[in-house]
């Protein structure tokens, strides 16, 4: 029957886009919210969200976009129902790094740490670089603000993170007054 | 590109590939290519943490709850396909019903019916166009022979099973409703009142026409243009013949 052709290859068509994005939309999700449980239910909201707007995706390499999008925006309404707290450096963030190369200097723990360190502000735009390879025009347009002040939320993530992993005590004094790498 | 643009695109857009970007790494000997590097390893340390394990499973699970909600959906979908089918059976029941009761006497209920069911035409006062007046007799297969005048609506409608063209005119400044039955044969005029309206029906050329209004006195003049209007005047009927 045609109706049930119609339905097995819509069907096929998220069972693909399912498997093929899942696990992004997993790390995505949780680094966005930081709690593995709510990232689990923000993918499941976002993906069966898609099967109900399935017709809408032309362009199959426009999925992932596509997508993360739709978890933002999933996202966006949970945090206005609760605000989930950001858990703590752990104590050992305090280790000596000064004998080894700064970008090498703590665990991934570490860096874990101080990406959930990040404000929202700096952190949704360098998840949305890393693990959604959006650029930063295509950043700007999500988050509805300027090219440039996505670069510099970007410019000011990695420093944030660069001064947690290398304790501040390797940044030259250029680095120091220009905040470059 | 100079180093200043460089390290501030490096910072933003540390994996960036572009010509003017890799061709200032790969020529600038004031540190651009070692801060290049070292903002690789950076980026490389940030990817590896963010690179978390999904959970087992994750996706088996999203398509469970998929199909589950699917099918919830399904039975509910049923459930309502079921009791609009229902609905449906009992009003076209309730319909025919309606219907036979209508036909046993059929057009004056059914014409007031459908008047009400349209009473914003009777307080239009602007005339149709002949345009109009033609387009819809000719829906119903009907050819004026003349305009009919003092139509300030028309349009061809269905009252019951019949096929209309429904007018109002105003004559003396008030509405005088009529709805010419095509094709629907009546043997003899007759006068009635039903529902507060004063009706006439009446045969005229190939179907009936019905006339409702507060009174009879505007219907007369709506018979005489609607029987000039389909069978002509009598200067027309005799240069026919």
């Amino acid at each position: 029957m045609p109706v049930s052709a119609k339905v097995g290859s819509r069907q096929r068509q998220f069972d693909a886009l399912v498997r093929a994005h899942a696990n992004d939309l997993y790390r995505f999700a949780y680094w966005l919210c930081g709690d593995d449980t709510r990232a689990q239910d923000l993918v499941q909201e976002t993906l069966l969200r898609a099967w109900r707007a399935l017709d809408s995706l032309r362009d199959g390499s426009a999925a992932k976009p596509w997508l993360l999008t739709i978890l933002r925006r999933e996202h966006a309404r949970g945090f206005e129902r609760k605000r989930l707290e950001l858990s703590e450096l752990d104590d050992n963030l305090a280790e000596d790094t000064a004998t080894v190369d700064p970008e090498r200097a703590g665990s991934d723990a570490q860096v874990r740490a101080a990406i959930l360190q990040l404000e929202p502000k700096y952190r949704e735009p360098l998840l949305m670089q890393v693990l959604g390879g959006f650029s930063c025009e295509e950043i700007a347009a999500e988050l509805g603000c300027k090219p440039g002040a996505v670069m510099t939320q970007l410019f000011r993530a990695r420093q944030k993170l660069r001064a947690v992993l290398d304790g501040g005590a390797s940044m030259n004094a250029k680095e120091a007054s220009h905040g470059l790498p | 590109m100079d180093c200043l643009e460089f390290r501030r695109r490096l910072a933003a857009e540390p994996r960036a590939r572009d010509t003017a970007f890799v061709a200032h790494r790969d020529s600038c000997h004031a540190g651009c290519t070692e801060a290049w590097w070292r903002a690789q390893r950076l980026e490389r340390r940030i990817e590896d943490a963010l690179a978390t394990e999904p959970p087992a499973g994750l996706a088996e699970r999203i398509l469970l709850a998929q199909a589950t909600r699917m099918r919830v959906r399904t039975r509910r979908w049923q459930v309502g396909f079921a009791l609009a089918a229902s609905l449906l059976l009992a009003v076209g029941v309730g319909t025919f019903g309606w219907d036979r009761s209508a036909r046993a006497d059929p057009l004056p209920a059914m014409s007031v019916a459908h008047l009400r069911g349209e009473a914003f035409a009777l307080a239009l006062t602007q005339p149709v166009s002949d345009g109009e007046l033609r387009r819809d007799f000719a829906a119903r297969g009907v050819a004026l022979r003349a305009m009919p005048q003092g139509a300030v609506f028309v349009r061809d409608c269905d009252v019951g099973s019949w096929r209309t063209v429904h007018l109002v005119f105003r004559v003396n400044n008030e509405p005088v409703t009529a709805l010419y039955f095509v094709g629907r044969d009546t043997t003899r005029p007759r006068d009635f009142h039903h529902a507060g309206w004063q009706g006439r029906e009446l045969p005229l050329d190939h179907g009936t026409l019905l006339l409702l209004g507060a009174d009879a006195r505007g219907f007369a003049d709506v018979e005489r243009t609607l029987r000039q209007a389909l069978q002509g005047s009598a200067q027309q009927t005799i240069a026919e013949l």
